[in-house]
């Protein structure tokens, strides 16, 4: 009984130790308060990206976001994440109004924040003093996409009469921007665009897509901007016979959009190169707190616009990140 | 006459009238056409299986909050585990792991006699993560297409219309008989009103509302894997938000959130009135991202004209 006793004990002390080394091992603690929770795709891409560049840098990343999309759960996390004092921050700023306050603070108290995925769209004076932008340029995701819907319908010579822009996040300001982009580049085309707030469960998000799609006959073109709603979106234009009149258009390079595109159920997607926004920031944060260099104040990796002359190079990356089984499991097109 | 208005389901069969004439005339009459309803009537036999749970336990004087989980995690279970097994085994060992969840949430309410409305949020919570934590976020798909799975929610011959609203109506059947016809109705009725009264004249109020969660929980379980069946693939936010919903529907159907009263039939036709608002506001033109405000006012509407009756009903 004494010698079992010991055992634990000598147990416990090696692995309590042990974790205390590892930890130790870490010369700068981050923290990244998301908004791309585990109902999110996305942020296996991040988490990814993360674990690889903590095996390259001595540096600690915590990772923390809301369940589902929530501004005020992402405020609280960010609360949290400042009174922790941590090195740095990575915050993708959803909402400039209500990130602003804890975040001019903690950037007032020397912690310095790397805005990842969503910049502040305000003007300089108003904008949140971070120390850089890595991500994609939201506004002109939408504008590139609704450049690349114009084209695929000029080469088939046919006109576009509606667009449908479907949110699932509503109030997220990245998606906003978006459906702003693709608005404004349509407007040059008097065609209008229609925005709809898809909701998050499934079974609304085939009820909005079917009913709006019945209200407005005339759409040719749905843009779902929100990766999770996209199945449902393509059965809702199944069920109504219009997969040959309504050309179906994602974001984001997840196995679902590309085996989409590959399968010809989606005409395209875009890539703000996710990996590179866990990897990018926490490799500025790093170079800032140990040699003081100051990155440049807007690092754009995207968007970039993925069809079906780009998706089977796409794949072959996304093999590599996620492994061939979980690709497919993970593609999830019922068809 | 009087004895019809004194039904729990009257109010909301005149506002479901009512909501449907506006409808049709604002949409055109698109709001008829006969897409439209199978579509309707598709979403009411998913949402309807776990209305009809929730109803039988708030009558006995309880509420489950973890449907709207119970309701996604098992139409998930429901794909992943017939990605290995014959889709009935898998659908059996489903039905099987909602019914540990019923007694779960049943034991611990009545045996510690912790409020059902904490102990159910707190399954709700642990469901949902064990969800996230499967899916890590992606959508997951059936592999392939078997006869059961469309024998749960595959279209009837070539109509829009769907096996599901088949299934709705013989469990409506079955529970409504159960509910007026059988004395565990009585017993539902009677623990739901005055448990102490109850359990003098005889009735195992504890059984009562141990079954009811059962019920409940194995309800929402079948409704989810209905609506996995229909659609072939499962969210990570499958059934989000139901639980409100569902409530919401059996309280315009006249049942009491304070139990001792209400009605299967009447909280379908809440649960149809709900699944109605979203389609019909689109189709009738609502601005895009209004009609959710609207929905709210139509519901709080609905359930004070129904409240009215109900009251009146109590009072004489």
């Amino acid at each position: 009984m004494r010698r079992a006793l010991l055992l634990v004990v000598v147990l416990g002390l090696t692995v309590g130790l042990s974790i205390a080394a590892m930890a130790g091992e870490a010369k700068y603690t981050f923290y990244f308060v998301s908004h791309i929770g585990p109902a999110d795709p996305n942020m296996l891409w991040l988490t990814k990206s993360i674990d690889a560049i903590k095996k390259v840098l001595p540096v600690e990343v915590i990772y923390s976001a809301p369940e589902v999309f929530s501004i005020e759960k992402q405020r609280e996390l960010l609360e949290a994440a400042i009174a922790a004092k941590p090195d740095g921050l990575i915050v993708p700023i959803t909402d400039p109004v209500a990130l602003e306050e804890p975040l001019r603070r903690a950037i007032a108290q020397g912690i310095p924040v790397v805005a990842s995925n969503i910049e502040d769209p305000r003007p300089e004076p108003e904008k949140i003093p971070y120390l850089t932008y890595v991500g994609g340029d939201e506004y002109q995701t939408g504008w590139k996409m609704a450049e690349y819907v114009l084209g695929y319908f000029a080469e088939q010579n046919k006109q576009i009469r509606k667009v449908v822009v479907g949110i699932g996040h509503v109030g997220h300001v990245g998606a906003e921007r978006r459906a702003q982009g693709m608005m404004d580049r349509m407007a040059q085309e008097n065609i209008p665009v229609l925005k709809v707030a898809l909701t998050e469960e499934p079974s609304k998000i085939y009820e909005v897509a079917r009913s709006t799609l019945e209200a407005n006959p005339d759409v040719d073109v749905f843009w779902v901007v929100t990766m999770l709603a996209t199945p449902f979106v393509r059965k809702a234009i199944v069920d109504l016979g219009l997969q040959n009149q309504v050309a179906l258009a994602t974001v984001d390079e997840s196995p679902m959009a590309i085996e989409g595109i590959l399968k010809g159920y989606v005409i395209a997607t875009h890539s703000q190169q996710f990996y590179l926004q866990g990897w990018l920031p926490v490799m500025w944060l790093y170079i800032y707190k140990e040699y003081g260099y100051v990155p440049p104040s807007r690092e754009l990796v995207g968007p970039v616009i993925i069809d079906r002359s780009t998706a089977e190079g796409w794949k072959k990356r996304l093999i590599d990140i996620f492994g061939e089984e979980q690709y497919y499991k993970l593609a999830g097109w019922e068809e | 006459m009087h004895r019809f208005i004194k039904r729990p389901e009257t109010g909301a069969l005149f506002s479901f009238i009512v909501v449907v004439a506006v409808f049709t005339v604002l949409s055109g009459g698109k709001f008829l056409r006969v897409g439209n309803i199978a579509s309707i009537l598709a979403m009411l036999a998913e949402r309807g299986l776990a209305v009809i749970g929730i109803t039988l336990l708030m009558i006995s004087g309880e509420i489950d909050l973890s449907i709207s989980s119970v309701y996604g995690s098992s139409a998930l279970f429901f794909v992943v585990l017939s990605e290995q097994l014959p889709p009935l085994t898998a659908f059996l060992l489903v039905v099987l792991f909602a019914a540990m969840v019923g007694l779960l949430n049943g034991t611990v309410t009545t045996k510690f006699e912790v409020p059902s409305i904490i102990v159910t949020l707190g399954t709700m919570f642990f469901l949902r993560g064990v969800i996230y934590f499967t899916t890590k976020g992606f959508t997951r798909s059936f592999r392939s297409q078997d006869y059961f799975i469309h024998l749960l929610s595959g279209r009837i011959g070539g109509s829009d219309f769907r096996f599901s609203i088949f299934w709705l109506i013989v469990a409506t059947l079955l529970f409504f008989t159960l509910l007026e016809h059988h004395p565990y109705g009585n017993h539902v009725l009677a623990t739901g009103s005055n448990r102490e009264v109850a359990r003098v004249m005889g009735v195992k109020v504890d059984r009562v509302r141990m079954i009811n969660f059962l019920i409940c929980s194995i309800m929402a379980s079948l409704g989810g894997m209905l609506s996995a069946a229909r659609f072939g693939t499962v969210a990570a936010t499958h059934g989000e938000g139901i639980e409100l919903e569902t409530i919401a529907s059996a309280v315009i159907g006249g049942t009491l959130l304070s139990g001792g009263y209400g009605s299967i039939q009447g909280s379908l036709i809440g649960a149809l009135l709900v699944s109605s608002l979203r389609s019909g506001l689109l189709l009738s033109g609502a601005p895009a991202y209004w009609y959710i405000a609207f929905m709210g006012v139509i519901l709080v509407v609905a359930a004070v004209i129904n409240m009215g009756l109900v009251r009146k009903v109590l009072v004489r």
